[in-house]
Parts: structure tokens; sequence; C-alpha cells
């Protein structure tokens, strides 16, 4: 199915900033409120969970200080949650190959992984909520 | 009547700290300290829910997890993986195999249990 049409970012909006190996763990934290606020069911948040706390450890391993934003998003009829970040390590890579390796680490918990170009480029992850991830689903 | 947990944990002291998050909410806890018990006795006696440890004598967290969903008498048993393995890998792994919730034994999980309980309906 095309989705269509403009993405507008929702509430909640949330920041993660990223200094050191102690941020996995607010991150993750942060990453499961943001997911339980968007009607994620708890399976789907511990997914998101897990992949912010590997975006973590990637700005962590590029020796980088960082802030991930996370907020919601929707376009159309349906909402999502999208995660972002600069990726200031990743200006002088191939886009491809820095496209690729990402989607490697990142791609079974995420519906969309994108390395934005830019100056700095910037990486974008997207979980969108479908029935089966949804928590007033899960509740039956 | 009280909802029954069972509550798969080799370890004793993690297992009484988390029975006693669990008692706190008015759960009724069972542990068990290895695979092939928890898999009999969940499937003797259905609980209301299972916590999981994965690192477990003789079988793995996992490997039970997807008995127990494969089973049609405890497949509807929800499943929360409570464990030190938190990487990206081993969270999807768990999921795959079946679990409701994966959450990583860190400073927060005391907080993403109970939310989590609070979620799958067995407590308010």
């Amino acid at each position: 199915m095309e989705h269509e049409g403009q993405r507008i970012k929702i509430p909640p909006v949330m920041l993660i900033e990223v200094e050191d190996s102690m941020d996995v763990m607010l991150a993750r934290n942060t990453a499961r409120r943001a997911a339980s606020l968007l009607g994620f069911n708890t399976a789907s948040r511990a997914q998101i969970a897990g992949a912010v706390a590997s975006l973590v450890n990637i700005i962590l391993n590029a020796g980088e200080h960082q802030v991930i934003n996370l907020h919601g998003l929707r376009q159309g009829a349906r909402t999502g949650l999208q995660v972002r970040c600069n990726a200031n390590w990743l200006a002088t890579a191939s886009p491809e190959n820095a496209a690729v390796a990402l989607r490697t680490k990142l791609g079974s918990m995420m519906d969309e992984v994108s390395l934005v170009p830019g100056s700095p480029p910037s990486i974008e992850l997207v979980l969108w909520l479908t029935d089966e991830r949804s928590s007033s689903a899960s509740r039956g | 009547m009280a909802q029954q947990v069972l509550l798969v944990e080799d370890s004793p002291t993690q297992a009484q700290q988390i029975k006693e998050t669990l008692e706190s909410v008015g759960l009724q806890v069972r542990i068990v300290s290895d695979g092939p018990d928890a898999i009999r006795v969940a499937m003797e006696s259905p609980p209301h829910l299972v916590v999981l440890d994965i690192n477990l004598p003789s079988m793995d967290g996992y490997q039970v997890c997807r008995r127990l969903k494969r089973n049609p008498g405890t497949r509807d048993v929800p499943v929360i993986m409570l464990t030190e393995f938190a990487s990206p890998k081993e969270t999807m792994t768990g999921l795959q195999a079946g679990a409701d919730d994966y959450i990583p034994k860190d400073i927060f999980a005391g907080e993403h249990l109970l939310d989590s309980l609070r979620e799958l309906g067995l407590i308010d």
C-alpha cells in the first residue's frame, strides 16, 4: 500500500543527549516512554528501545557526542515514531556504503533506516504503528 | 484470586528481588530455576504470566519461550524476558521467540516491568 502526503512531526518530542555509555540506559528508557505515548505495544517498545540503544552505541563508537531526537510522525492516516540524529562522522564516508551498514545494523528493528544527505548527513529511523504493534490491539 | 506469575530465574538473589517487585503489586509468584522445570510447571498449570531470564542452566530462555509459544496450552500466556543480555540482536531474538516484552536488567527494569504488567492487563 502506498502512503502519500507530507510527513508531519507530532508529539511527543523527546531529546536524548549521548555523551557516554551510561546514556544507553537513559536512551532506552526515553525511547520506551515515547513509544508508549504513541500507543506501541510492549514488544514494539522493546524493539524501538533496542534500535535506539544500537544508535547510541554507533555514536559512542564513533567517538561523538550527539543529540538524538525522537518524535511522533503522521503521514495521512498512519502514525509512527521517528528517531533522528546528525552523523558528522559519516560526512566523508560513501553514502551508499554507510546506508548499507546502517541497514545491516538497524534494519531488522525499524521499518525505515535512512542516511539523509546534508552537512552533516543525518540518520533517520522510523517505525510505523500498525494494528499488530498497537497497545490497544494487544489488550484485545 | 491473585494472578499467578511463574518466575524463571536461576540467581536466588535476583529471583528474590523480582519476586518482591511482583508481590508488591499483588501478584502471586512461583519461582523455578531452570528451563525444563519452567516448561513442565507452565504446562501443568498455566500461569497468567511468565517472567523469564535468558541465561538458564540446560536450556536458555529463548528456547523456553519458543516451547511455551508453540504449545496450545501455554501459547496465550504472556512472556516477559528480563535479562542481562541487552544487545539489539538479543532483543530481536527474544521478540522473535514470541516474548511480549524484553526488558534489560538495568536501573529502569522495575519501572519497565510494572509498566509492562499494566499494559498486559495484569495490574491496574
